[in-house]
Parts: C-alpha cells; sequence; structure tokens
C-alpha cells in the first residue's frame, strides 16, 4: 500500500515537474540553410558547441550596423570558448550578393546565413535586427533578446549577451533570459 | 492684390502651425504618463517610430492624413526612439520636410527597455508600433508593424462610434 503511494507521488511528481519545464523553455527544431558564399549549414553541425548564439541582422538596418562590429567581437571573444555564433538575414530586400558585399565590407568573418521568405524568423517569431537568440546544444532556448543596453557602444551599461554567455560557460544559471531593445522590423515576404 | 496678401496670409498662419507642432520635446516618464491620462475627451493614438526606421517614414503620411480628418476626435502623437541630442539634426528637418501636423516627442526615458515595458510589457520593441489608448487612458489596442490609411481608419472609426 504505502509502496503504491510513494510510486505515484513519483509518477505525479515527474508529470508535474515536465509540464513545468515545457512551459519554461522552448525547443527549436533542427533547421538547414546557406551562408552567402552557398554552403548549407544546420543547427546540428553545431550539437557539439557549449550554445548556440543566432542574432538576426540586416545589411541596411542602421541599428544592427550600429552593432557590426561588437557582434564581430563577440564572435571572436567567445569561439575559442565553444561557443558557435551566426547571423540570419531573412530580410526579403536583402540579396545574397547584398549579404557578401556588406560582410566583406564590414569585416564581418562569423558565418550569415539567408533565411529565403522568412522561414526560420517565423519559426523563431523573431521580428526585429538585431535580436538574439541563444540555444543549448539541444537547441532549448536560453536567451532571447538584446545585445546588450544601448545603440551607441559609448553608453552602454550592461552586455547582456556576453555575461549570458558567460553564465553559460560556468554553468550558472541565467539571470536575465529575456531583454528587449529597439531595431528594425524584418522584411518579410 | 487683396487675394494675394489673403492667400500669403493663410499660408503663412499654416505654416507657423505646422511648425509649431514640431516643438519636439523629450519625454520622461512623468510626461508619458500625463500623456495617456490627461485626455480632453480623446482617444489618444500613440505611433512610436525613428528616422532610421524606414516603415515608420512611410507611415507618416497616412498618419498626417488621419490628424487631418479625426483630430476632434483622435490626439494622434509621436514618439521618436532617436536619442534627444538627434532632435535638430534628424528629428526637426524630417519633421519639417513633411509638414508633420500632429505633437512629436522624443524619447528620454532611460533605455529601450523602460520605455518598452512602460507602454506594452508584452511588445518586444519592433517598429513602427502604433498603441490606442481610450478617452479614459486604458490601452485598447496594439498595432506591430507599419499600417497604410485605411487598416488606421478602420480602426479608428470602430473606436471612436
Amino acid at each position: 500500500m504505502f509502496k503504491a503511494i510513494v510510486i505515484n507521488l513519483i509518477v505525479i511528481s515527474t508529470i508535474i515537474f515536465s509540464y513545468a519545464f515545457s512551459l519554461s523553455t522552448e525547443k527549436f527544431e533542427n533547421f538547414t540553410l546557406k551562408d552567402y558564399k552557398g554552403k548549407e549549414h544546420s543547427l546540428s553541425d553545431y550539437k557539439n558547441s557549449k550554445a548556440i548564439v543566432l542574432i538576426f541582422v540586416a545589411t541596411e538596418c542602421p541599428v544592427s550596423n550600429a552593432y557590426n562590429e561588437r557582434m564581430e567581437k563577440i564572435y571572436l571573444d567567445y569561439k575559442e570558448k565553444g561557443v558557435q555564433l551566426l547571423g540570419i538575414n531573412s530580410n526579403k530586400s536583402e540579396s545574397v550578393s547584398d549579404i557578401r558585399n556588406h560582410a566583406i565590407k564590414n569585416n564581418l568573418t562569423f558565418t550569415i546565413l539567408k533565411d529565403d521568405k522568412n522561414i526560420i524568423a517565423d519559426k523563431f517569431k523573431a521580428s526585429f535586427t538585431p535580436e538574439v537568440f541563444v540555444l543549448d546544444p539541444d537547441f532549448n532556448l536560453l536567451y532571447h533578446g538584446r545585445i546588450d543596453d544601448s545603440r551607441r557602444e559609448e553608453d552602454v551599461k550592461v552586455q547582456d549577451l556576453r555575461s549570458t554567455l558567460d553564465e553559460i560557460l560556468s554553468g550558472k544559471q541565467i539571470s536575465n533570459p529575456n531583454t528587449k531593445a529597439f531595431g528594425c522590423t524584418i522584411k518579410r515576404v | 492684390m487683396f487675394n494675394l496678401v489673403k492667400y500669403i496670409s493663410i499660408f503663412f498662419l499654416v505654416s507657423v502651425n505646422c511648425y509649431s507642432q514640431n516643438n519636439i520635446k523629450i519625454l520622461d516618464k512623468a510626461g508619458f504618463e500625463n500623456l495617456i491620462s490627461q485626455r480632453s475627451n480623446k482617444i489618444l493614438l500613440l505611433n512610436i517610430w525613428a528616422t532610421w526606421c524606414v516603415p515608420c517614414r512611410e507611415e507618416f503620411p497616412d498618419l498626417i492624413k488621419l490628424n487631418d480628418i479625426f483630430k476632434d476626435k483622435v490626439d494622434i502623437i509621436g514618439i521618436s526612439v532617436d536619442y534627444p541630442d538627434e532632435i535638430n539634426s534628424k528629428i526637426k528637418p524630417f519633421a519639417e520636410r513633411l509638414k508633420i501636423n500632429f505633437n512629436l516627442f522624443v524619447n528620454g526615458i532611460g533605455n529601450d527597455e523602460e520605455l518598452i515595458n512602460l507602454v506594452d510589457k508584452d511588445w518586444n520593441g519592433a517598429i513602427p508600433a502604433t498603441f490606442i489608448f481610450d478617452i479614459d487612458g486604458k490601452l485598447v489596442s496594439k498595432i506591430y508593424g507599419k499600417q497604410d490609411f485605411e487598416s488606421f481608419k478602420e480602426i479608428i472609426t470602430k473606436l471612436i462610434k
């Protein structure tokens, strides 16, 4: 009798815990996109990373462009630590050649993927640039929001993306998993 | 000759009216709360925009037209999320070029996130975004993304009935 009660309690607790966990985390499916050189990249290629940073970017958006150097520096600072940073361009008005020329001109060396027909932007419900999603190796969402708290680099007080990555790398709980900022609306088909 | 003077006077008055509207002020938190609460029996259409935002700029001719038609029943107010030190270099030239006929403010409420959450906690910050408050200052409509004249008109017409 006692054993049956304990088993029932364990089962109920597991169900409640699983339900609560499913409410608090969002999991994304694998996807494949081509970069501006024509090479295919799948999220699953980066399953061995400690974190995957996806940033929806643009070539014409002044806000996204204000972050070019900061994004590149974050990419360089964290790639050796096992963090994969990928840019995604979902703007219908920005072609693969626009993305290539923009990356060359602005010395962006991280991979930038072209999201034709904004399919991935729709899946992520991404709406502006630059908008950040940080995933764990199983594609669970760990962080969503801004790169930092000011479009003007000299006014930055909180480096949200860097702090989040540091917390992930040191195994700490992410202190601020959701942040907001103004950005350019993604131009969808 | 009399007609010419009359037309010049009318042109001058209209111009003065347009430019006096463009006395762009910096909006702090208290100012924002006053905007929402102090309704003179008019609903408030709050448009959040920036000079760097192409779809925001594209909405303005329709907002100007909307103000011409509904100004007795609707207060249209634009809050620019450019920086306060860009009033003279960016916001005013844009306002003057388009002869914007409603009041404009620039965000002076700390960082972006503070204004976003103050306006609407569900909003992620993508602009343009338009929020309509009823005559009691209650948020009754959230419109994310660029709209045209007809869609604004349809929403407003329903609310002022």
